[in-house]
């Protein structure tokens, strides 16, 4: 793993504090614009757009500090992110959204399981779908038997 | 003092009800069978289990999230003693002399002195709020709306001083929380406030899906990156109960550790991991054999676990008669409680004694449970220790899905969940903890509400938070904790405290 001050190349500043950075700015900006439309009101009476404006303002600035920082604080390199695991999150916490209307608890479930485990490079198929089945049938028994959530067990016709 | 016993008779006929018996025990085993899994800590194991309690009345929830809470922490302790992976920044002291202990086959008596330990801190720092409880809040009520502002920003701020990392991201952090709390329909107004044009966002971004994306699925995405090179401590346990001698040895450093761990965590920021480090250092430098430290001294399992259990439950404290709470934990216990339809602070004990009482009075139950139930069931939480990651993570992420589900029925808070998870994934990385952000996002309408008030009395002049002397004094700590964190000499201590204590 490369650690802050270690990096190989040119890097001369740190792409945390610029991610980082990056990110209040841009929300500042954008919360500044969607906001501009609220009454701002005065300080003896607050309208809704006051705190969210003076909030865009602290993001603004603390995001120009970070990047101001970024280049005078040392290089780092962020952390390696994982794409494999965010892949396999994301699809399967979008598949049991997309499902749990339509497809009941034991589909969206095991759906759920085989997608997510797609993540983990460690990941045996066969244990997978064994998973998928015994989280399957363990949801469907807590939840719609024993708990009563209103998700039905199979796919409705 | 007669109110005190009345109001305990209160309590223990709130907490003894089978089914708040009943939730305290189901709390606290679930909230050790989470915990106990590695890498998962208090805060994700809370955050995850959440929505399990919406369903109940608010003193039962109150109590099963207690004790999902102080189960949780005993479950992180069992995977930092037997395999060296602290869940939490709380039980990090805690691998030192525990997961040496274990190597030298007593691991059993580790476990047993930590969950002592903590059942005495515990017990102590139930007393100490039943005695500070009623003045505290007293004093609160008679806070306006300047001073309850700066409490507030003084409670944000201090949080700061616990996070990893600089001081400025922290920063950054809470006024993301800040800014995230004001988005929806404002209260005095019937505007949507910077919805986007999305209708599910009227209602303002769900505490739920906000608060397990950014502790539970981030955590799950972490670990699932990770190769695993678990190595639990294999073979028997040794004997469970502790020698006569482990118990001389112990003893002392238990009885400080509980007032220590109590004392900090009645302050803000405080809690439980502050306590645990500051009593491991206090035993090893009062210690008349130092060296035994780290090399699996008893002293060093007992000292931490007494004062993490006892600083987590006086940091309820804050939270009950002030309204502010403190860390991430006591951030994720007010979000459930403003569910459940309470406004944490000094109401809490006038309207709902039976909550109140209830909740502190099952506290005490609840460790006497802990105990009663980890004890035998350590061979249990020890095999689930040896179950591959590769097969709980995608477990626990159909957990969250239908947690964050069954709330309202939304897809969208599914999307939200999803959205927060990839968010507190990439804070990590870069070096930002989620704690302050989630911490400010629960004090968020608090502050505005106070701030708009105090500014409407003073007729909109901003010194009024100057020239009230009670504010003032909160405002001018919060500035002299700043200041102090970003000292150069003292930025090292801190950053010691937090994270050399490995090493």
């Amino acid at each position: 793993m490369t650690g802050p001050g270690q990096v190989p190349g040119k890097r001369v500043y740190s792409a945390n504090d610029v991610y980082f950075g990056v990110l209040l700015l841009g929300l500042g900006i954008l919360g500044f614009a969607a906001s501009a439309s609220l009454p701002f009101g005065s300080a003896a009476r607050m309208g809704p757009g006051f705190l969210p404006r003076l909030l865009c303002c602290l993001l603004v600035v603390i995001g120009a500090v970070n990047l101001a920082r970024a280049f005078s604080a040392g290089a780092d390199a962020a952390l390696p992110w994982s794409n494999r695991p965010m892949l396999g999150v994301v699809v399967g916490i979008a598949f049991f959204a997309y499902a749990v209307e339509s497809l009941g608890m034991v589909v969206t479930v095991a759906g759920t399981v085989l997608l997510g485990s797609l993540g983990d490079r460690n990941t045996r198929p066969s244990e997978s779908v064994l998973l998928a089945a015994c989280v399957a049938a363990g949801c469907a028994a807590l939840f719609v038997k024993a708990l009563g959530i209103g998700i039905p067990i199979w796919p409705e016709v | 003092m007669v109110d005190i016993f009345q109001n305990l008779a209160i309590g223990v006929s709130v907490a003894v009800t089978p089914e708040n018996l009943f939730y305290c025990f189901a709390g606290a085993l679930i909230g050790t069978l989470i915990g106990v899994l590695p890498g998962l800590g208090p805060v994700t194991t809370i955050a995850m289990l959440l929505p399990l309690t919406f369903s109940l009345p608010a003193t039962s929830a109150l109590i099963m999230l207690a004790g999902i809470y102080y189960g949780s922490q005993y479950g992180g302790s069992t995977t930092a003693i037997l395999v060296n992976m602290p869940g939490e920044n709380s039980s990090v002291v805690t691998c030192i002399d525990g997961y040496q202990m274990a190597r030298q086959g007593r691991a059993g008596p580790a476990l047993a002195v930590a969950a002592l330990g903590s059942l005495f801190g515990g017990c102590v720092a139930t007393l100490l709020i039943m005695v500070v409880a009623a003045p505290l809040s007293m004093i609160a009520t008679l806070f306006g709306a300047a001073e309850y502002f700066s409490l507030i920003v003084l409670g944000m701020v201090a949080s700061v001083v616990l996070a990893h990392g600089s001081i400025l991201k922290a920063l950054g952090m809470i006024v993301l929380g800040v800014f995230l709390s004001t988005i929806g329909t404002t209260v005095g107004s019937a505007l949507p406030r910077m919805t986007f044009g999305i209708r599910e966002l009227n209602d303002g971004i769900g505490f739920v899906p906000l608060a397990m994306g950014l502790f539970a699925v981030s955590e799950i995405l972490a670990n699932m990156g990770k190769p695993e090179d678990r190595t639990v401590v294999s073979g028997e346990l040794g004997r469970l109960w502790p020698t006569r001698d482990d118990f001389r040895r112990i003893a002392p450093g238990v009885v400080r550790s509980s007032l220590l761990g109590s004392f900090l965590g009645l302050l803000p920021g405080g809690g439980a991991t502050i306590s645990s480090y500051a009593a491991y250092t206090l035993e090893k430098k009062l210690s008349k054999e130092p060296h035994r430290f780290g090399k699996g001294a008893v002293e060093g399992v007992a000292a931490p676990e007494t004062a993490n259990n006892a600083g987590a439950q006086a940091s309820f404290i804050p939270l009950l008669t002030l309204g502010i709470p403190e860390n991430a934990v006591m951030a994720l216990m007010a979000g459930a409680m403003i569910i459940q339809g309470i406004q944490p602070g000094p109401e809490v004990m006038t309207k709902n004694p039976e909550l109140f009482w209830g909740l502190i009075m099952s506290m005490w139950i609840g460790n006497v449970m802990l105990v009663v139930i980890n004890l035998p069931l350590i061979r249990i939480w020890v095999s689930l220790l040896k179950v591959p990651y590769r097969l709980f993570a995608p477990t626990l992420l159909v957990l969250c899905c239908i947690g964050v589900y069954t709330l309202n029925n939304s897809t969208f808070e599914i999307m939200l969940l999803v959205v927060f998870g990839l968010l507190g994934y990439v804070l990590r990385k870069w070096g930002c903890e989620p704690g302050p952000l989630i911490l400010a996002f629960v004090l968020g309408p608090l502050l505005e509400e106070n701030l708009q008030r105090a500014l409407v009395l003073s007729n909109g002049n901003v010194g009024t938070f100057l020239t009230n002397p009670i504010s003032a004094i909160f405002l001018a700590i919060a500035l002299a904790l700043v200041v102090l964190i970003a000292v150069p000499a003292l930025k090292r201590v801190r950053e010691d405290a937090l994270q050399g204590a490995e090493s």
